[in-house]
């Protein structure tokens, strides 16, 4: 199989409950996505070790987790009222095993060599951070040189950064949104590949092969 | 001649006479094309409109797939008229492709095909012809047979022909001789006349120092063989290529009000008018309610964005495969032809792809997204005191109307609710009728006589598009008599079990969606079994790998409506129940077996059963669960266990399915 020219620094990350939000709005129930996108990890590691353009993507190990549902009111502190009550997916670990793991791959580049010399760290993702869920300890595996592969991508990340990532060819477009913090409290929405395009690139990103045209 | 239509379809109205009637009263036909008849015999002249043209298909100085049907002295001779000539050969080129196994004799050699059948044979429905009242045939005697000639003369559009003999259709064959009469020649002429119109529309009649040739794409030609290439993938290459697309036309909306159901509104509409509209029509080779199977041309010729603007501009996303090809190459078994095409040495042309048409992306997005579909930008929009971001075509969805009024009103002290989706999974339809077909050919005793080499090529030859056709349409009978049974079920004393307060259709017409009041599993059972026995009635040799599915998401009223309908779109097996505590999936064949064998509350077996899914989810094992289940004091108190084991449930399986149908103080 052809290797492709690009290195990914292979992190671990283990977690006992985290609930990174499909982004449902308008109803009582909130699903959570089974990888971690790259707006996700963006933001985590600019919140947490300051470095403003970390490209990485992560994917829950499936035997290690599995989903249960979380039931909350938030509270509006302004009106010091309570909402309606909110159910929120969550992935917890699944039975026999004590965490939720995921592999985390990071474009080798000036921000990462950053990430690492930070690590091993604990950061936090996703929802209810301040319930607990999210909590995260992460920590530096190795370097992967993965082959080049045709297939349905696995996670979500940003069109823009594709490149950056080796995918040479988008196939099959699934397009959809993602957020993009432009700082702690602010930011904006931009065009991204979504599970289920299909795409040239690395095999690490890519779930099922497709062998036609 | 007289100045009529050209009508495609009836190039094979002589398949609707029982010769063998006809040859008792003396009157001798050969085959099932009249060119040659000695219309003496009956009294009557020859016809003469265009469409009696359409009888030379069959001619023999025709028939050469070579022969050039616009300029030949034999096709001048037979068709004076050059524009008859070219609707010939354009019927040709559409009943060549249209059929369900290759013309294999232009392949230059014999095989040998199996015993002529009594009318039509359903691969998946074998007692279907027997159950039939009516015979077959439309013109078994010398006056019907006169009048079928002054049809042929009279007839002025395909629809009145499918609506005059629309029973005889359904029940003959395209092809008498098996295996080729498993397609109702009602399909075979929906797909010949669909595929002609298509081929007409987009080629051109050029005539130029009298000698003529149809020109599409740039790409002249003047027989069979020079459109659609040798039949042979290693011979001659063809020059028109076209496409067969298999579109699922979803949706980005997130339920989370009972008006965004309007959506399964807007998307029927919007297949239906598109499907029925005159200028896209006959692109339109069969659909339902969330599918189309369309024949077009090459991309340079027709966008496909451009013929699904309307879906997209409706804010539908369209996942679709396309298979471009040569047009004896262009087959429904996409990945199956794809797959036998790259294993040859061939260099004609043969795509498959799989792509997805919506709406165009715009880079970023700097303020707020739509509520409901999350990829459009939303406005600002309060209703009874709820604020929403919604965009303006998911609002103007919900503004269609208040579906399921009365699921709103269902506010009954601990009442559940099951929503419910019947499902044919397109894409798996090709494959399980390549399975049958092959099962005919090699088991049916119409096939006796063909050697087993013949068979293979037989099978290797089989093309199912004409029998999807059918299928679809046996489908969407058994949802209409779905519908109609559900109301006709009875309680123990008598009364109606469901009414149309407690079983809703939400959307009119809309047979593959319901949602019922569940008060106890009985309620989820009898709709189950009425599934279970429809699929037995329209489809019994689907019922071990069944395309059709049932999901039943069961839940409280105030269940997330997203969350009912993640389960639904997505159903694995042939039933599917998702309950708030477990999901149950089950084929056919194992829900019989456990509604046979578990039957009453049984402390002690419920007992068992959650010490075996312990065991299992303990160990891992399934020797170490058969070890518990080959307990001789188990072996005697739960026979039934053992059995179902052994039809390959699981203890998980049994243990949901026991759950499920004794938990009525759950939902009391």
């Amino acid at each position: 199989m052809h290797k492709m020219d690009m290195t990914f620094l292979l992190l671990e990350l283990r977690t006992q409950t985290v609930a990174v939000g499909e982004r449902v709005k308008g109803g009582t129930f909130r699903p959570c996505v089974e990888t971690i996108p790259t707006s996700t990890l963006k933001g985590s590691f600019r919140d947490h070790f300051g470095l403003q353009n970390v490209k990485a993507i992560g994917f829950f190990r499936k035997d290690t987790y599995e989903k249960a549902v979380f039931t909350y009111s938030p509270f509006d502190a302004l009106l010091k009222t309570s909402k309606l009550p909110i159910s929120l997916e969550y992935l917890k670990p699944k039975q026999g095993f004590s965490m939720v793991i995921a592999d985390i791959y990071v474009v080798k580049d000036e921000a990462s060599e950053k990430l690492v010399k930070a690590l091993p760290a604990e950061v936090s993702i996703g929802a209810l951070k301040s319930k607990g869920f999210g909590r995260c300890e992460i920590k530096h595996v190795g370097e992967v040189k993965p082959a080049l592969k045709v297939g349905y991508l696995k996670g979500r990340l940003l069109e823009e950064e594709s490149e950056s990532f080796g995918i040479v060819e988008i196939i099959k477009a699934c397009h959809g949104y993602l957020f993009y913090p432009t700082s702690q409290v602010s930011g904006m929405y931009k065009k991204a590949l979504f599970e289920g395009s299909i795409i040239k690139g690395p095999e690490i990103l890519i779930d099922e092969v497709y062998e036609y045209d | 001649m007289k100045n009529r239509a050209f009508i495609s379809e009836l190039h094979d109205i002589g398949k609707l006479v029982d010769r063998q009637a006809l040859d008792k009263l003396g009157i001798k036909i050969s085959g099932h094309a009249f060119q040659n008849f000695d219309f003496s015999l009956i009294g009557i002249s020859r016809p003469s409109s265009p469409g009696w043209y359409s009888q030379y298909l069959e001619d023999d100085n025709l028939k050469p797939p070579d022969k050039d049907l616009l300029n030949s002295s034999e096709a001048a001779t037979l068709i004076p008229e050059p524009k008859v000539r070219a609707d010939v050969l354009l019927t040709k080129i559409a009943d060549g492709i249209s059929a369900s196994i290759t013309r294999l004799e232009l392949l230059g050699k014999h095989v040998q095909r199996g015993q002529i059948g009594e009318g039509l044979y359903k691969i998946w429905n074998p007692e279907f012809y027997q159950k039939q009242e009516k015979h077959w045939a439309a013109f078994a005697d010398v006056p019907s047979l006169k009048k079928m000639f002054q049809y042929i003369d009279s007839c002025e559009d395909y629809r009145d022909f499918f609506s005059d003999f629309w029973d005889y259709l359904v029940l003959t064959p395209e092809d008498k001789k098996a295996p080729g009469n498993i397609v109702s020649l009602l399909a075979h002429l929906e797909l010949v006349g669909k595929v002609y119109r298509i081929l007409k529309k987009h080629a051109f009649l050029q005539s130029k120092d009298n000698q003529h040739s149809l020109i599409y794409n740039s790409q002249p030609i003047k027989s069979v063989r020079e459109a659609c290439g040798h039949i042979d993938p290693t011979q001659q290459a063809g020059k028109w290529i076209f496409r067969t697309v298999f579109c699922d036309i979803g949706f980005p909306q997130s339920f989370s009000r009972l008006q965004d159901l309007n959506v399964f509104k807007k998307r029927a509409d919007l297949i239906r008018t598109f499907s029925e509209s005159e200028d896209t029509k006959d692109y339109v080779l069969f659909f339902t309610d969330d599918f189309l199977c369309l024949f077009i041309p090459k991309e340079g010729e027709l966008k496909i964005r451009d013929l699904l603007r309307p879906f997209i501009e409706n804010g539908f996303t369209i996942d679709y495969k396309e298979m471009e090809a040569e047009l004896n190459l262009l087959t429904s078994s996409m990945e199956r032809a794809y797959r036998g095409f790259h294993s040859l040495a061939s260099n004609r042309h043969l795509k498959l792809y799989y792509k997805r048409a919506t709406f165009n992306f715009l880079e970023e997005l700097p303020s707020q997204l739509c509520d409901s579909c999350q990829i459009r930008q939303g406005k600002e929009r309060v209703k009874e005191q709820i604020r929403e971001c919604l965009c303006n075509i998911c609002h103007s969805i919900r503004e269609m109307g208040e579906p399921a009024r009365k699921y709103a009103e269902w506010e009954e002290k601990g009442l559940r609710a099951a929503w419910m989706k019947i499902t044919l999974n397109q894409a798996g339809l090709p494959e399980i009728l390549h399975k049958l077909f092959d099962k005919y050919v090699d088991c049916s005793p119409a096939m006796q006589q063909v050697s087993s080499n013949d068979k293979t090529i037989l099978k290797e030859s089989f093309r199912p598009l004409a029998l999807q056709m059918d299928f679809v349409k046996d489908y969407k009978s058994l949802l209409q008599t779905f519908n109609k049974r559900i109301y006709e079920i009875k309680d123990d004393e008598g009364n109606p079990f469901f009414t149309k307060e407690t079983f809703l259709y939400p959307i009119d017409g809309y047979n593959e969606f319901g949602i019922f009041k569940v008060h106890s599993n009985k309620n989820l059972l009898k709709v189950i079994d009425v599934f279970t026995g429809l699929l037995e009635e329209y489809f019994p040799e689907c019922i071990e790998d069944s395309p059709i599915k049932l999901a039943l998401s069961v839940a409280h009223v105030k269940y997330p409506y997203h969350e009912h309908w993640r389960f639904l779109s997505k159903p694995k097996d042939a039933l599917n129940i998702q309950r708030t505590t477990a999901k149950l999936t089950l084929s056919i064949k194992q829900y019989k077996s456990l509604r046979g064998k578990i039957g009453q509350k049984n402390v002690r077996l419920s007992h068992f059963l959650h010490r075996l899914v312990q065991i299992q989810t303990k160990t891992h094992s399934d020797r170490t669960v058969m070890l518990e289940v080959y307990d001789k004091n188990n072996r005697r108190n739960f026979p039934a266990i053992l059995e179902l084991l052994e039809e390959g449930l699981t203890p998980q399986q049994i243990l949901d399915y026991y759950r499920l149908i004794h938990e009525e103080e759950v939902y009391a």
